[in-house]
């Protein structure tokens, strides 16, 4: 395979582009599988439930930097540390997912500047 | 010998998004040619029959977790010598486990594109030397 030309080279930024798009129409998917997963386990502790919703948001926190939505880390890691200890101790605390849910609602928030910011930036 | 031009990986991921920037990346800024997989059971097939020159793994994967794919692969005489780099968090990275299951090293995310490349063949370079 030989070196990329200029128009294979522009071809690979708009492709970037693409998946960096593609990212940021699937954070509101992200978003909804660890509230679906919440809303199971306010009902009460379900395994499957917890394991989604540590790998929602551990998946979340490992991507988001690579796509230049540093500003989801902290909410996403908050969340998946919850979640493990949800995971491997196989019980939710009193109280946790409301705190959760309240995290949630800060990494949505957190979510719709990110995309303001990339998409009015790719805009202009 | 690595020859830049003929360098094959196998991407093992479970993040849809990320498995498509890493191909990319690795693509057009090195010309490699990468396959990928979504799990361990899959990466490991697909490292068995496409024996790349090295394989990149994330660590936590649902199903199995990338130093047991790691063991595997090692364990393995059609994919043993394979070198088994780990894409992860810095935080996540438990060197006396990578170290235990004879991973080649690591590359931290987020990793930045056009270096990518450079730190996996020294990376593999270094295991094979």
């Amino acid at each position: 395979m030989s070196t990329p030309s200029p128009d294979e080279l522009r071809g690979a930024d708009e492709l970037l582009e693409e998946i960096r798009r593609e990212f940021r129409a699937g954070l509101p998917d992200r978003l909804e599988k660890m509230r679906s997963a919440l809303e199971e386990l306010a009902r009460g502790y379900d395994h499957r439930a917890a394991e989604g919703f540590y790998r929602a948001a551990h998946s979340l926190k490992g991507a988001a930097p690579s796509f230049e939505a540093h500003e989801l880390v902290e909410p996403a890691a908050t969340l998946a540390e919850l979640g493990l200890r949800w995971y491997e101790g196989g019980a939710v605390g009193a109280g946790e997912v409301a705190a959760a849910l309240q995290v949630l609602e800060r990494l949505k928030a957190e979510m719709q500047r990110f995309v303001s910011r990339m998409e009015g930036g790719a805009a202009g | 010998m690595l020859v830049e031009d003929t360098f094959r990986v196998v991407l093992i991921d479970d993040d849809p998004d990320l498995r498509r920037l890493v191909k990319l990346t690795l693509e057009f800024t090195a010309g490699w040619e990468v396959t990928t997989a979504a799990g361990g059971t899959e990466g490991i097939e697909e490292v068995r029959k496409a024996k790349p020159d090295v394989a990149v793994v994330d660590i936590m994967m649902p199903e199995m977790d990338g130093y047991e794919v790691c063991r595997r692969l090692k364990k393995d005489p059609q994919t043993a010598d394979i070198p088994v780099v780990f894409l992860t968090a810095r935080k996540e990275l438990d060197r006396a486990r990578m170290d235990e299951v004879g991973a080649a090293g690591v590359v931290v995310k987020p990793f930045e594109p056009d270096q990518l490349a450079g730190e996996l063949r020294a990376l593999c370079q270094g295991e094979n030397a």
